[in-house]
């Protein structure tokens, strides 16, 4: 009997596609010998996880938290004051980092839980710049503008940063992945299509927001910590419009709804970015033109698009070369297949 | 004591009066009809006994507790389960997957219960029709399928009793007929139902009492033969002048 399920099933060259691309991650160091290119890929890792997280809330959830750099900079913060101020090491902070957030997630969570769409947007980002603003006034422990340098490294190696962020982003996705699969996952998606009609089906919306806002907060402060010490600075800036647009564009530009979208489209715009570097300030001009095309031409992300193109390509080889399968076996064009 | 009882309640917006003084009492496997012009505050009072809205006054009463001004979810979990006028189904989810939504909402805390919850998603597909259909997205339904969902989405929160709103409204009579003969079958199970429907023939057929509202205030009560000659009800409907709805 075919299961009912069917249609949004897992693809098995979807999985074969998802290997080779991990496979060549892990290979990179061994293959491009550039500490700057790793140190490029670590700073997509990063972008990638606060996409992810913010994925959930605005492509499952269907929460517009603009200000999401908020997470993000309580994290990198709380990091900075238990590292200089407490000498916790990087892999405790971390986690703490991530629980701070959370607390965060649930104080910003529980006041926007009536509001929507762009009013959601500007309260969250409203939040993130009060913060921001805090972190200027209290100088004499966040050193203001010029903020908190001299944090521990997650290694001095580069190398090992590369790794620990790439491993720390794969569990992160299939943490995120187990969620979204799971029943919690079709709830958050009812909730995003049609909250009257999810509550008319007994759905406590609300008691779910919140869920999606501890997961994804948690994540964000998490990351924020990772962020801080690897750059072994955090200032203001984390909680800025620039990182609210970016984690926004990687998300978009990605893919919402897709979780694994924004780790391409953190890649994408990351690599473009420093590809870009040299031509100066106008580099931010091609970059948003960039950026605007792909979203006029993609509306759902290039990741999708992406990978039902390769796996296409890979049936059609499949079929030429007579294995039998790869017809039904393929890429359906569903987004839940990636 | 009735399954659902409603004592004199008000909604009011902004200083009008939207429910005026409605009582009602529905018993346990009665099929009612809820019926009245355009505004007469008939999905308003859907609204009020599902907790979308709250009530100005008066009391409502399910299985002789109180449930006014309860969260919507709250009140699904009691055992009321409505559907709504415009079809509203999770457009990302698959038809299986928008009722598996609905019953594992339901059995929230009922440990255990969550067990094979896809399979009785299966079995409500294939008890209202839609058989081999778990798999398509709403998108791709006929509009007679969509209400069909509609009904089964409701149908997977278990309720005791379930609100239809305007279920025939822009169907074919073969589609009616379908849907007429899902909600006579429920009927045949025990299930309660109110029915609000502008399709009084079609609706006639199928209730056993008609409750009419006009602005708000209850105007006729009582089996589909007294109410289809009531005057003022026919007035209601049809305007002064009218004697009967055959006439029309």
């Amino acid at each position: 009997m075919s299961h009912p399920y069917a249609k949004r099933a897992f693809l098995d060259l979807n999985y074969v596609l998802a290997g080779i691309v991990l496979i060549i991650l892990f290979c990179i160091p061994g293959l491009i010998n550039d500490p700057y290119i790793w140190g490029i890929l670590v700073m997509a890792n990063i972008y990638a996880a606060f996409g992810i997280s913010f994925d959930l809330l605005f492509g499952y959830a269907g929460l517009a938290v603009l200000g999401f750099g908020l997470f993000v900079g309580v994290g990198a913060y709380t990091a900075a004051f238990l590292n200089l101020y407490l000498g916790m090491p990087p892999f405790l902070t971390m986690p703490i980092a991530g629980l701070i957030g959370a607390i965060f997630g649930l104080l910003i969570g529980i006041p926007c839980l009536r509001l929507k769409g762009l009013y959601l947007a500007l309260a969250s980002f409203a939040a993130a710049a009060i913060c921001e603003k805090l972190v200027i006034v209290f100088n004499d422990i966040t050193y203001g503008r010029e903020g908190l340098s001299g944090l521990d490294p997650i290694s001095f190696g580069s190398f090992t940063n590369y790794y620990a962020s790439l491993i720390l982003l794969l569990v992160s996705i299939g943490i995120l992945l187990i969620i979204v699969k799971s029943k919690l996952g079709l709830i958050l998606k009812s909730i995003c299509d049609d909250e009257p009609a999810a509550q008319a089906v007994g759905v406590n919306t609300n008691r779910y927001k919140l869920i999606t806002f501890l997961i994804s907060s948690f994540m964000g402060g998490f990351w924020g910590s990772f962020l801080a010490h690897y750059m072994m600075h955090v200032g203001p800036g984390v909680f800025g419009l620039h990182m609210a647009i970016t984690i926004f564009m990687v998300t978009i530009v990605g893919g919402v709804g897709t979780i694994i979208g924004p780790v391409g489209g953190a890649y994408l715009l990351i690599i473009m970015n420093e590809l870009l570097r040299g031509i100066g300030e106008i580099r931010l001009l091609i970059y948003a033109v960039i950026t605007i095309v792909i979203y006029l031409l993609l509306p759902h992300g290039i990741v999708h698009p992406t990978m039902t193109f390769v796996l296409n390509g890979v049936k059609k080889m499949l079929n030429v070369l007579g294995i039998r399968g790869a017809e039904d076996n393929g890429a359906s064009g569903d987004q839940e297949s990636v | 004591m009735g399954l659902l009882e409603i004592r004199n309640l008000y909604k009011v917006f902004s200083g009008l009066s939207a429910i005026e003084n409605v009582s009602f009492q529905l018993e346990k496997g009665e099929i009612v009809g809820l019926v009245g012009p355009n505004g007469a505050g008939k999905t308003t009072l859907f609204n009020l006994i599902t907790g979308f809205l709250t009530p100005s006054q008066g009391q409502i009463e399910f299985k002789g507790k109180r449930i006014e001004g309860l969260r919507p979810y709250k009140i699904v979990k009691k055992g009321i389960s409505k559907t709504f006028q415009i079809p509203k189904p999770f457009h990302s989810l698959t038809c299986l997957e928008n009722i598996v939504v609905s019953m594992i909402s339901n059995f929230d805390g009922a440990r255990g219960k969550k067990d094979g919850i896809e399979e009785r998603a299966v079995e409500i597909l294939d008890a209202v029709g839609l058989k081999g259909k778990g798999g398509m997205l709403p998108g791709e339904l006929t509009q007679g399928d969509l209400k069909i969902l509609e009904v089964a989405k409701a149908l997977g929160t278990d309720p005791e009793l379930l609100l239809l709103d305007e279920p025939f409204a822009g169907l074919s009579l073969h589609e009616i007929e379908q849907l007429a003969g899902i909600t006579r079958s429920l009927h045949e199970k025990g299930l309660t139902l109110i029915i609000i429907e502008h399709k009084l023939r079609e609706l006639m057929k199928i209730v056993q009492r008609v409750h009419v509202l006009n602005f708000g205030v209850t105007i006729a009560d009582g089996t589909p033969e007294e109410v289809t000659s009531n005057e003022q009800v026919i007035e209601a409907y049809l305007g002064s002048g009218r004697t009967s709805f055959a006439s029309a």
